[in-house]
């Protein structure tokens, strides 16, 4: 079962097939832009526009090439995306290529749609090694080899762990001019300065609605929807994706986020041993991924507390959580270094609880 | 499709194929082999893509055709037939008839068309050479190849085509294995090839020695033909390191040693050396080589050796793992080490060997502790 075509982004598939006719497509792509506007299955599609024989227009959708994209088959088109730690600590390269075919077999089966990876999922060494044995070779069925690496910024799982960034830098440096190499990003601030400066950087916009009517309005989509906690009318779909497919299917993660984060909160203002409770509930690793959607869940609803301060002019207040938003915007910054997620819960906490107990 | 085929026949086709199969895959027809009639009888055909191979058995055949079957399934079939000719017959392109004596198997394929077509590589400008010489090459080099996966390119063995002669290299950065032979194959372009020692362990098993090889070079292949078998393979790609410059071509000191002699009192002194480092001391003095070792924690050891040396006394630290697999792909008995200095690299070559082949070893030194 092939994966769901690419809805929308028509202007930047343009210039992308324009640049690639004139020979003026840079070896190494960067695309950035908000989660789940759909970058990754843009840059298969411009694997696939690369790989395609067809004499007309590429990519084609039906020569052998293409097919086997569509497939998550290409032997050529390799896609890597952060994936758990494997069991053994020094994994081998098959080891880690066994690993991505049940990965890539996930997402056939899912027809290409998936949620963002997990805060513990990450691009580990042992995978950038497969990645650059993989790009030694010639080859196999192409003219050209099309490395796409989703959620690049995962190449540093933690702050300080940048070995993995560090050995991928050395492909980026030295490519073969048969390969392609194509990152994507919705934190590209987080990738290594020295990776970022040597990829040229393309913006993927959130979907227009017209597209985003396209994409809900494939039966395959309306299938995968329907099996999740969504509001079944098309404008309250539309309305929830705000652009980005990928974000509707995390919204039933973003549920549980906002109902953790509304705990947590309440939790505080009843006390040092409720609030202790609740840091103790939170996982002691993976900042990234869920706990990164609480804190983000945590600052839309003391805005509304603060809000609701200003309404009673109470300024003591205002300017109480309005500290503690700031603090939540540092922890923020934290998680994208992996930093414990309790030690953050519990700072967090000390920083509310000087208002919320008043 | 219909034919009747020996169930040898049958079997030596599939075992040269099945190697080829991959056991883990995305694109699940590559866990079958292709079988397709000929004028002489059938072609199996197995790829993971890496590697692809294709060899023609002879066989009786009814009628023409073409499909994809599980290929484990049918070796372990064919391994376990009867002795009697097996009849295989597929209706549409999905279900094959097997039968032999009284056993009958159904198996279901994949249509043809979902099976990757094989490189195009042309032959005109190819490089003859007799099989024997190719698998003493590969039996003598790709052992030294490098299984460390943070240099791809050291991964591979160097395989230099030049038109008078032919030259395989491989290295780990730590120690290098060199063996090269007279070729006449006129005509061919010169060719630098670093080719994966998995695809050459195929090559040196698959065609028999006295077979006469044909190789050329596609776009993004190496293929090796004979009248019955191909092989395709990917290669590695990017510059091989410089090997020229770190061979020695100055080393004065020269010991001529028994292998055996040479290669058993290794073998004691690496039970004692470090599990990381396998380091040993080596001490040339005039007719006797000291062999020593010492590891905190574990003990010590000592051997002498007697060998022909006449030049100044020498300590040099080995691993002594490295020298041991070179001394195992010695073919002489009695073999040559030279030296410049304890920091400098040894080279070991092979003494009195009547051979048209030139082969050297080459180990890096390790700096000894005192």
């Amino acid at each position: 079962m092939p994966i769901i075509p690419l809805y929308g982004h028509e202007a930047l598939r343009a210039r992308l097939a324009s640049a690639h006719a004139r020979g003026a497509l840079p070896p190494s792509l960067l695309l950035h832009g908000p989660r789940g506007v759909g970058k990754q299955r843009l840059a298969l599609w411009i694997g696939q526009m690369l790989l395609c024989d067809s004499d007309g227009d590429r990519p084609c959708g039906a020569c052998r090439h293409c097919r086997y994209v569509l497939d998550l088959a290409h032997p050529d088109l390799r896609w890597f995306f952060p994936r758990p730690r494997l069991p053994n600590p020094d994994p081998r390269t098959q080891d880690v290529l066994d690993d991505f075919v049940d990965a890539i077999g996930e997402r056939r089966k899912s027809n290409g749609l998936y949620s963002a990876p997990g805060g513990s999922e990450a691009l580990y060494v042992a995978t950038v090694r497969a990645i650059l044995q993989l790009a030694s070779l010639t080859p196999a069925m192409g003219r050209r080899k099309i490395f796409v690496i989703g959620d690049a910024e995962r190449m540093v799982s933690q702050e300080g762990s940048d070995q993995p960034a560090n050995a991928f830098l050395k492909m980026l440096e030295e490519p073969q001019a048969d390969t392609q190499i194509i990152l994507t990003s919705s934190e590209p601030g987080s990738l290594l300065p020295t990776i970022r400066s040597r990829a040229i950087a393309v913006r993927v916009p959130p979907l227009v609605e017209p597209a985003s009517r396209s994409f809900l309005g494939d039966p395959v989509v309306n299938a995968a929807l329907d099996r999740l906690d969504l509001p079944a009318s098309l404008e309250q779909r539309i309305e929830l994706m705000e652009g980005a497919p990928g974000m509707l299917l995390e919204s039933a993660d973003r549920a549980q986020a906002i109902a953790a984060a509304r705990e947590f909160l309440d939790a505080v203002s009843q006390g040092r041993a409720e609030w202790s409770r609740a840091v103790a509930k939170m996982s002691a690793a993976r900042a990234r991924g869920f706990f990164a959607d609480v804190l983000d869940a945590m600052t839309v609803q003391l805005h509304a507390r603060l809000r609701g301060a200003a309404g009673r002019s109470d300024a003591s207040r205002v300017t109480a959580i309005a500290h503690s938003i700031e603090h939540i915007e540092d922890a923020k910054v934290r998680v994208d270094g992996n930093v414990n997620p309790q030690l953050l819960g519990a700072s967090i906490a000390r920083e509310v609880a000087t208002w919320s107990l008043s | 499709m219909r034919f009747t085929i020996a169930r040898e026949k049958l079997q030596e086709g599939l075992s040269a194929v099945t190697a080829a199969v991959p056991t883990k895959t995305t694109l699940p027809v590559l866990a079958n082999i292709l079988l397709e009639t000929t004028d002489k009888g059938i072609r199996l055909s197995g790829t993971d893509l890496d590697i692809a191979v294709s060899t023609e058995v002879l066989a009786d055949v009814e009628t023409q055709g073409s499909i994809t079957i599980p290929a484990k399934k049918l070796a372990e079939i064919a391994r376990e037939l009867p002795s009697a000719p097996v009849k295989m017959s597929s209706a549409g392109e999905q279900k094959v008839t097997l039968e032999c004596g009284r056993s009958r198997f159904k198996l279901l394929g994949l249509p043809r068309d979902e099976f990757p077509s094989f490189p195009t590589v042309r032959f005109n400008e190819s490089w003859r050479v007799r099989s024997g010489d190719l698998q003493k090459l590969i039996g003598h080099t790709a052992f030294a190849a490098s299984t460390e996966e943070s240099r791809p390119i050291l991964n591979g063995v160097l395989w230099e085509l030049r038109p008078e002669r032919m030259r395989m290299v491989a290295t780990n950065g730590h120690r290098l294995s060199k063996m090269e032979l007279p070729i006449t194959s006129e005509g061919a372009p010169s060719g630098d090839l670093i080719v994966p020692p998995k695809a050459l362990e195929q090559i040196r098993k698959l065609f028999p020695a006295e077979e006469d090889l044909e190789i050329a070079r596609g776009d993004n292949h190496l293929a090796f033909r004979s009248p019955f078998t191909s092989v395709f393979t990917r290669l590695i790609e990017g510059p091989y390191p410089n090997y020229e410059q770190v061979i020695p071509k100055d080393n004065d000191r020269v010991a001529l040693a028994d292998k055996n002699v040479l290669a058993q009192s290794l073998r004691r002194m690496s039970i004692i050396a470090s599990d990381q480092t396998h380091r040993i001391r080596l001490a040339f003095n005039a007719g006797m080589l000291k062999l020593g070792v010492q590891t905190p924690d574990l003990g010590e050891a000592q051997d002498e050796v007697p060998i022909n040396y006449e030049g100044d006394p020498l300590e040099i630290g080995f691993n002594a793992n490295y020298l041991i697999e070179i001394l195992r792909y010695m073919p002489t008995d009695e073999v040559r080490l030279t030296f410049k200095a304890a920091e400098r690299a040894a080279t070991i070559e092979p003494e009195g060997w009547k051979d048209d082949a030139r082969y050297l070893g080459l180990v890096m030194p390790l700096k000894l502790i005192d």
